[in-house]
C-alpha cells in the first residue's frame, strides 16, 4: 500500500513511453516486459510528479490543482496499482549500505531493485551476497570463472580447493591464468585474482583433491554455498560425492558444467529436499543413457585431446552465476523457477533442457519433505 | 599410414548394425551402417602409434580394398580419425591445443583443421567499447588463438566498472582501459598486437584504423546502441567486413545482436528497418517521458552470458569455414525462465545499403 507520506519514485529501469497521447508503456529494460495502460491526461501529469520528490500527498494536490474533478482516492489508486506492478517504488531515505558499497554495485542493486521491488530490498540482498561464504571445489577453467564472477559481484568471502598447479595449457583455458603463474598452485594463483579485484576479499585455501576420502567437514564449517567444478574422475563422480555430503546438512550446491563432455552445458542448482539432487541426475542419466554405451577408446590419454573453447566455459560460469545470484539474493522464486539442467548448442545457438525430477527413492535425497 | 581415432570421439555400438561415432566437444553425430563387426574393432584399434596395415593384417582384413578405403575417407572428412602427427611438435600445440582440437570437428583433414587455426591465429579484430561485453570477449578471443586486436575506447577505469567488466583491477581505477586490456592480453600471450584508440566512436573513426581487418564487434551503446551499429554497419558495408552488433549492455542487457556477413545476410539497415515494424512504431506517435534522476541498472553475469555467445560467434566468422549462426536473426536472454528466443529477419530486396536501394 502507498503511505501518503513517502516519498515514490519511477523505477530507474523502466522506460516510459506515451503513445497516441492515450496510451502509457512501461518498458522493462532489464528484463523487457512491457506494460500498456489507457489513461487520461491527468494521469500523464501524475507520471511526471512522481519525480523522487514529491509524496503521494504531494502530487494529489497537485493534480486537484490542475484537474479540479480527480478524486484523492482515485489518485491513490493509480499510484497503488503502480507500485504493485513494479513500475514505482519508494525511494530510500536511509541507506542499507554504505558509500564505498554502493558507489562500487550501484547498478547491480538497481538490477536488483527491478525483482525486488524497492531499493532498500536490493541493497539487502546485495549486503546476502557480499556476506555469504562460498566454496569452490575445483579451480579450473570453471570453477575459476564463477570463483571470479560471483567475487565481480561482490562475495567476499572464499574457500578454494585444488591441488593442480598452472601450466602453459591453462592459457588458453583459465581466466586467471598469467604467464607468471606458471607452476604455481591454482589456488594460489585464483586467490591473487580475487584480491586484486577486491581487495577486501578473504580466502581459505585448501590444496586437497576431491575423492571419496576427502575429510570435507572444515570445509563445508566456512561455507554457506559450495559449486563443485572438479572434473576427477569425472564431474558425475564428484557431483554425488558432494550431494551425498550437502544434502543432510542442507548446503544448497552447485554443480557446474563447462569443461570435457560438458562443453557448454549449464549445469545445475541443487537445493536439498527442494531440486533434484546430484544422485537423482545419476538416476536419470542411467536411465536415459542404459542403451548408450561408449566402447573403450583406443587412445588412453584422451583428457589432453579434449576440444573446448573459452567462450564456452564462459557460458556456462556465466550461466551458474546468474542462477546462484538469483538463489542468494531472492531475485526470483527460485524454489519454484529453478532449471534443470541445460545444454548449449555450439552449432545453431539453442539452449535445450533436460528434464530429470526428484527421484522420490534418492538414496540421498528421497523420502523427505523440506 | 596411421590413424587414430581422436580423441574427443566416442564410439556407441547402438545395435541394428549401426555405429555412432559422437563427437562430444560439439555434439555432432556420424552414424555408418555396418554388419561387420571387424570395422568396429579396426576403428577401436586407431591409436595413431600402430601401422594402419599391421591393425588389418591382425584383424584379417584387407588393407587395399576399395570399401574400406571409401570408409577410410568418409570417417576423415567427417573428423572423426585424424593423422595426428601434424600437431605433435607444434610450439602452439600446448597453449591452444584445447582450441585446436575443437576446430577439428569441422575440418576435412588434419591440413584444413591447422588452415582454420592458422586463420583465426592471424586474424585482427576490431573490438568497439571495452565494456562489460568487450573485455569478455577480448579474453576470450585471445584465449581461442587471436593474436591482433584493435580497441577503440576512450574510457578511464572506475570503481563501478569492477562488478561487470573483467581484467580491471582496484588498482587500475583511473588508467586508460585500453591500456589495461593490452596489458592483461600479455598476461595470455606475449605475442599479442594491440593498436589502441582511445576514441568514442563516431563518424570518421573507423576510417583511421589502419591494415586488414576480418572482423569488427560493436560493444559500444555510446550515444545509443542503434546509432553505434549504424556507423559501424555503414562503415563495413562499404569495406565488406564481417561484423557483429554485441548486444548485452545498457538497454540492451538481454539481447543477442546479429552477426552480419556483408551483402549476403541482412544488414544493420535491414534489421533497423524491420524493428521499427515489429516494434509497431510506424504510425504511432510515440513520446518518451523523461524520468528524473535516473540510474540504468547493470548485471556481470548477464553481460557475460552475452558475450560468450559473441565469442563462439565470432571464431564462427574468423574460421572461415564454421557457419554462423546468428546471421538473420536476433536473440534474446531471458533471466527469468532461462530461455533463448530468436527472431528472424529477412534480407530485403530494397535495402538502401544492401539491396537495389543501393
Amino acid at each position: 500500500m502507498i503511505d501518503p507520506h513517502k516519498i515514490y519514485k519511477i523505477k530507474d529501469s523502466i522506460d516510459v513511453y506515451l503513445e497516441d497521447d492515450e496510451y502509457i508503456v512501461c518498458y522493462f529494460v532489464n528484463t523487457r516486459i512491457r506494460k500498456r495502460f489507457k489513461i487520461g491526461t491527468a494521469v500523464v501529469d501524475l507520471f511526471s510528479l512522481i519525480d523522487g520528490e514529491n509524496t503521494p500527498e504531494d502530487i494529489y494536490l497537485q493534480i486537484v490543482k490542475k484537474y479540479p474533478e480527480i478524486e484523492r482516492g482515485f489518485c491513490f489508486d493509480v499510484l497503488n496499482k503502480l507500485l504493485n506492478g513494479r513500475i514505482i517504488c519508494e525511494r530510500l531515505s536511509e541507506h542499507v549500505l554504505d558509500d564505498y558499497y554502493l558507489s562500487r554495485y550501484d547498478r547491480q542493486i538497481n538490477y536488483f531493485a527491478e525483482f525486488l521491488g524497492s531499493e532498500k530490498a536490493a541493497e539487502e540482498a546485495q549486503q546476502k551476497l557480499i556476506n555469504t561464504r562460498i566454496g569452490i571445489i575445483g579451480c579450473g577453467s570453471v570453477g575459476g570463472n564463477i570463483a571470479i564472477q560471483l567475487a565481480m559481484a561482490g562475495v567476499e568471502n572464499f574457500v578454494l580447493m585444488d591441488f593442480k598447479s598452472c601450466d602453459l595449457s591453462d592459457a588458453s583455458r583459465h581466466l586467471f591464468y598469467s604467464r607468471q603463474e606458471i607452476g604455481n598452485k591454482k589456488v594460489e594463483s585464483l586467490s591473487r585474482c580475487l584480491k586484486k579485484i577486491n581487495s577486501r576479499i578473504k580466502t581459505f585455501i585448501s590444496y586437497s583433491g576431491f575423492n571419496p576420502k576427502t575429510d570435507l567437514t572444515d570445509f563445508v564449517s566456512k561455507v554457506d554455498f559450495i559449486v563443485n567444478a572438479a572434473d576427477e574422475p569425472y564431474l558425475g563422480f564428484t557431483a554425488n560425492l558432494l550431494s551425498q555430503i550437502c544434502v543432510p546438512k542442507r548446503i544448497p550446491h552447485y554443480i557446474a558444467g563447462g569443461f570435457d563432455a560438458h562443453l557448454a552445458s549449464t549445469g545445475e542448482l541443487v537445493i536439498p529436499y527442494v531440486t533434484p539432487c546430484a544422485a537423482c541426475y545419476s538416476t536419470f542419466f542411467e536411465a536415459k543413457l542404459k542403451n548408450w554405451i561408449p566402447e573403450k577408446h583406443p587412445v588412453d590419454e584422451r583428457v589432453g585431446e579434449m576440444g573446448g573453447l573459452s567462450s564456452m566455459t564462459l557460458f556456462s560460469s556465466s550461466f551458474a552465476c546468474i542462477e546462484i545470484i538469483k538463489f542468494i539474493c531472492g531475485l526470483t522464486d527460485i524454489e519454484k523457477s529453478y532449471k534443470k539442467r541445460g545444454e548449449f548448442y555450439f552449432d545453431g545457438m539453442e539452449l535445450m533442457y533436460l528434464d530429470p525430477e526428484r527421484d522420490p527413492n534418492c538414496k540421498v535425497c528421497g523420502g523427505k519433505r523440506k | 599410414m596411421k590413424f587414430k581415432l581422436r580423441s574427443s570421439v566416442s564410439v556407441v555400438d547402438s545395435g541394428n548394425n549401426i555405429l555412432e561415432f559422437f563427437k562430444t566437444s560439439t555434439r555432432q553425430s556420424v552414424k555408418i551402417k555396418t554388419k561387420d563387426d571387424l570395422i568396429k574393432k579396426l576403428v577401436l584399434s586407431l591409436d595413431g602409434e600402430r601401422d594402419f596395415d599391421e591393425i588389418c593384417s591382425d584383424l584379417k582384413i584387407n588393407s587395399a580394398s576399395e570399401q574400406l578405403k571409401s570408409l577410410i575417407s568418409f570417417l576423415e572428412k567427417k573428423a572423426v580419425l585424424s593423422h595426428d602427427d601434424l600437431l605433435r611438435g607444434r610450439e602452439d600445440y600446448i597453449p591452444y591445443g584445447r582450441v585446436i582440437h575443437f576446430l577439428e570437428d569441422y575440418s576435412e583433414s588434419d591440413e584444413e583443421m591447422l588452415e582454420i587455426w592458422e586463420r583465426v591465429r592471424n586474424s585482427r579484430v576490431v573490438i568497439i567499447g571495452l565494456g562489460a561485453v568487450g573485455t569478455w570477449l577480448a579474453v576470450n578471443l585471445a584465449q581461442s588463438g587471436v593474436r591482433n586486436f584493435v580497441f577503440i575506447d576512450n574510457d578511464k577505469v572506475e570503481l563501478s566498472n569492477l562488478h561487470r567488466q573483467l581484467l580491471f583491477y582496484e588498482s587500475d581505477i583511473g588508467r586508460q582501459k585500453t591500456d589495461v586490456v593490452k596489458e592483461r592480453l600479455c598476461f595470455f600471450e606475449e605475442d599479442v598486437s594491440v593498436d589502441s584508440y582511445n576514441m568514442f566512436l563516431e563518424d570518421g573513426v573507423l576510417e583511421k584504423v589502419s591494415g586488414k581487418v576480418d572482423l569488427v564487434i560493436n560493444c559500444a551503446d555510446k550515444p545509443s546502441v542503434d546509432e553505434t551499429s549504424r556507423i559501424v554497419g555503414r562503415f563495413c558495408m562499404k569495406k565488406k567486413i564481417p561484423h557483429i552488433v554485441g548486444g548485452g549492455y545498457n538497454l540492451h542487457l538481454s539481447l543477442i545482436g546479429q552477426t552480419v556477413i556483408p551483402y549476403e545476410s541482412a544488414c544493420v539497415n535491414c534489421f533497423e528497418r524491420q524493428l521499427v515494424k515489429i516494434n509497431d512504431i510506424e504510425g504511432k506517435r510515440i513520446k518518451k517521458l523523461n524520468i528524473k534522476n535516473r540510474k540504468i541498472g547493470s548485471f556481470g553475469p548477464m553481460c557475460s552470458l552475452i558475450a560468450s555467445m559473441v565469442g563462439m560467434e565470432a571464431i564462427k566468422v574468423l574460421s572461415g569455414k564454421i557457419k554462423p549462426d546468428n546471421i538473420n536473426r536476433r536473440g534474446e536472454f531471458n533471466i527469468y525462465d532461462m530461455g533463448i528466443s530468436y527472431k528472424d529477419f529477412d534480407k530485403l530486396d530494397d535495402c538502401e545499403w544492401c539491396g537495389e536501394g543501393r
